[in-house]
This record gives structure tokens, sequence and C-alpha cells, in this order.
């Protein structure tokens, strides 16, 4: 059967079942018991070697189009969630986290695998961008859903590790932003663009920095400042699947 | 005066600086692409020129917004930071904590820096054909001496290489390569290739020269932003 295909529809194939198997294991990291961790940590490592996969048929950093944005984004939030998930075994947290992470790795597929890099996109500033970008990516995801198991359950150390998470991804989407400024300036001779994508990105920011200050004012704490980190993540999530679909973002001649 | 002072040192002031941006970055980023044509020339002109020149101001408010809210908020963070400069210094006990204020001046150097863009920068894109020479500005000028371009097995561009020549007030300077995310640097002047078309009826080359003042300084801006995150981050890690 599998000998009909061509060499692309064989690679098409491969990346498809290299997202969905590695998500499959996430989802068993919901199971009850100590293999919980175990399984999704195995989905973790099958989804890095998806993502390695990928940057073999790619040539290069898989870094380059939607696909393996999104396949990266998931695989950040992923790696976050890992490393905290053995010191916080809220249900809700558990929960939101493996589902946001499995639905990011789905959603990945719904994008055409592209196996051609601009040249604009060969320099090392471009893949500091992305990189940075969607770690940073990983951290407000995982800092939405403590800020959703901070609302269900009311524990203040939720709270906290939403905060701190936010502030993380803060700093790293900070840098991400110079350092796509700089590659932009190296690729097109300008550091800014006045488009509705540019605006949102910015936007992301500064709703951010607004929730990392709201913590600190009285009345504005706890709860709505938790919802504000939470509707921080939707903007951020927006800023990426909304800009270029419900709000046009026509291509830039440059 | 105090009231006055007291209003910009206040966190709640910068929190609702954030909203006011937030706000108006959402509208701009609909607004934009529902004025396409009327925003068409926005990249292509220093701002405070392409502003005088719109008019049109039921459409372009935001953008005077957006431009008076970062004034405020440069003297809001300018503020704060002379507060904590000048009167908390002492109870700071490690560079972590200073974090805040580097990303502030931060924040000015980058406003400096789009400031400057918005009204002296220059941008000016030429479609060169082979062995032709264009003039840049102030008696310099490009000529393009060859193309070369790299498709992969799909016909997509991955690679191309704009040699050129540049000469300067009657004086032929030295010939260099231009490649996408290379750009050359000749004079106060970046050079930049946009694309190439090889062609057997002739060759050219599409080239961006831009003067961008704000640029350094946006990058200093960046770069404190950059330490001044990663201390932001050092010092909350427990709290």
């Amino acid at each position: 059967m599998f000998s009909d295909l061509s060499a692309e529809e064989a690679r098409t194939l491969i990346t498809i079942f290299s997202i969905l198997v590695p998500a499959l294991f996430y989802g068993m990291g919901m199971m009850e018991g100590k293999h919980s961790r175990t399984l999704f940590l195995l989905g973790l490592v099958l989804h890095g070697l998806s993502i390695i996969y990928r940057g073999y048929v790619l040539g290069g950093i898989p870094l380059t189009e939607k696909h393996d944005n999104v396949s990266f984004m998931a695989f950040t939030t992923a790696v976050v969630y890992w490393r905290l998930s053995a010191a916080d075994t809220s249900p809700w947290y558990q929960v939101t986290s493996i589902t946001a992470v499995s639905l990011l790795a789905i959603a990945s597929l719904l994008f055409p695998t592209i196996n051609t890099i601009s040249p604009f996109m060969r320099t090392p500033w471009f893949t500091l961008h992305m990189f940075l970008l969607y770690l940073s990516y990983g951290f407000f995801g995982v800092s939405a859903c403590a800020g959703i198991a901070y609302l269900a359950e009311g524990n203040a150390d939720r709270e906290r590790l939403q905060y701190q998470l936010a502030a993380y991804g803060w700093a790293v989407y900070t840098i991400a932003l110079v350092a796509g400024s700089v590659w932009f300036f190296i690729a097109y001779g300008m550091y800014w663009l006045w488009t509705s994508r540019e605006l949102f990105t910015t936007l992301c920011w500064f709703f951010f920095g607004l929730y990392l200050h709201q913590r600190y004012l009285k009345g504005l704490a706890g709860r709505p400042a938790a919802i504000i980190g939470l509707l921080g993540y939707l903007i951020a999530l927006f800023a990426y699947f909304g800009v270029g679909t419900i709000i046009p973002a026509p291509p830039v001649q440059f | 005066m105090k009231a006055i002072l007291n209003f910009f040192l206040s966190i709640r002031t910068a929190y609702w600086f954030f909203v006011f941006f937030a706000v108006i970055m959402l509208w701009g980023s609909i607004a934009l692409p529902g004025n396409l044509a009327f925003f068409s020339g926005i990249d292509d002109t220093p701002l405070f020129r392409w502003l005088s020149e719109a008019g049109n101001i039921g459409t372009t408010w935001w953008i005077y917004g957006l431009i008076a809210g970062l004034g405020l908020f440069a003297l809001n963070t300018l503020v704060c930071t002379g507060e904590a400069l000048l009167f908390r210094v002492g109870r700071i006990n490690t560079i972590a904590r200073l974090s805040p204020q580097i990303m502030h001046v931060g924040v000015l150097f980058v406003m400096l820096g789009h400031l400057l863009t918005a009204s002296m920068g220059m941008k000016l894109d030429l479609d060169i054909r082979q062995g032709e020479t264009k003039l840049v500005a102030e008696g310099a000028a490009i000529t393009l001496v060859s193309v070369r371009e790299e498709l992969d097995a799909n016909g997509y561009a991955v690679d191309w290489e704009a040699v050129l020549r540049w000469s300067n007030g009657g004086k032929t300077g030295e010939v260099r390569s231009l490649r996408p995310a290379h750009p050359l640097h000749m004079g106060s002047y970046g050079i930049f290739s946009k694309s190439v078309n090889v062609d057997n009826k002739g060759s050219s080359a599409l080239i961006r020269v831009s003067r961008d003042p704000g640029a350094p300084w946006a990058l200093l801006g960046g770069v404190l932003l950059c330490l001044g995150g990663a201390g932001f981050v050092l010092a909350r890690m427990n709290g």
C-alpha cells in the first residue's frame, strides 16, 4: 500500500504520525498513577525526534513556517510543564496544561509542511527570534494553565506560579522581539513595520506588562490579575493564529 | 507640582498607560487592514512626513494618540527611574533589583530610536538592470555588475547575489557582493538586497538603500531591555 506513495507523500505521512503519536502520549500523561509522568516524557522525547526529523527534511532549523512553529510551540509548552509537573500535582493545572500541549501539537497538522527556507530567514538572528518567541509562548501557556488552576481552586501558590511563569515569558518575549527587530533590519533595512501583525505582537508585550504591573495594585491583584494574565495568553494565541485569518494581514511587499 | 510628580511616580499611572497602549494597538491592528490603500505608503516614508502628507485625521488619530501616549509614558518612565536611582538605590542590595530601571531606560532609548527614524530616516528602492548605474544621494551611485540566483528543485530561490560597484564623488569604490539578509554598509547608508531577476534578456536587482539614524539607539534600547528583562526575572524568581 505504502509503495505507491511519492517521496513527498511519504514525508507528509511520517510528519502526521510523528505528531499524532507524541500527542497520544501527552494525553496519557493525564492518567492517574506513577506512570503518567513517564508517558508524558515519552511523548516529549518522540516530539523532539519529530522536530529533528523536520530539520533533516528541511535542511535547517525547523522554525520557518507555521506547521513547524506550532509544533515547536507545543514542544516548549510541554517542556515547561514537564519541568514543573513533579512539584505541582493540581488536577486543574495538570489537565489544562496537557490539554493545551496536545491541542497545540495537533493544531500544527492544520498547516501544510513547507520544505524550503527563504534566504531572508537563513540568519542566526531569525532563528534566535523564533526560538525565543515560541519559548515565551511555552511560558505564557503554562502560566495561563496555572491561572486557571488558581481561579478554580483558589490556591495562592498557583497564582504565584502564574505570575512567575508570565514574568519569565515576558523577559524571553522581550529578547525575542529585540532579536526579531535586528533580523528584520538586517534583512529589509527597517526594524518596525506598520502592519496588524506587528501591532498585535506589540499589544501582546504591553498586555503582559500590564498584567505584571497589575499584580502590585491594591484592588486589582488576585483574581482580576489572574484573569488578565489568562487573557494575555489568549491575545498571544490570537496574535499568532488570528492575525492573518480573522484580522486580515496581507503580505507586505518589501 | 507634588501632585504632578506623584502622578508620574505612581505604578497605577504606568498601569493605565499599558491599558491605553493595548487599546490603541488593538484599534490600529484593525484600522490598518481596513484602510489598506490609505496606509500603503506608511512604511516607505519617515512617519512624521507621512503623517503630514496623509492628512485625514479621522483615520490616523490613533497614531497621534500613540505618539502622545508614548511621550507621556517616557515622562512617567523618566520620573520613576530618576526617583528610584536617587532615593532607593541605597536600599537595593543586588544589581538584579535595578533591572526595572534598566528596562525603563531601554524603553526610552527605543522611543528615541523611533523618534529619530520617524523624523530623519530615509528609504529608497532601486530597480537596477545589469550594467546600469543609479544615483543614491549626495553624489553617491551604485552600479550593478552582475547577478546570480540559486534555485531549489521546485524552482524556489534559496539564495542570490548582486555584485555592486559603489562610487562616491567621482571616485570609483570597490566591488562588493550583496546577498539577502547580508547588508552592506557604505558611508552612512545601508544597502539591502530585496530580490533579483535573472533573465536572458537582462538581469536586474531590486535594492533598498536606507539611512536610519534611529537604529543604533533602538538597538541600544533593545540591549538594555534584554539585560533588564533578565534581571527582572532573576529578581522575581522567589516571589
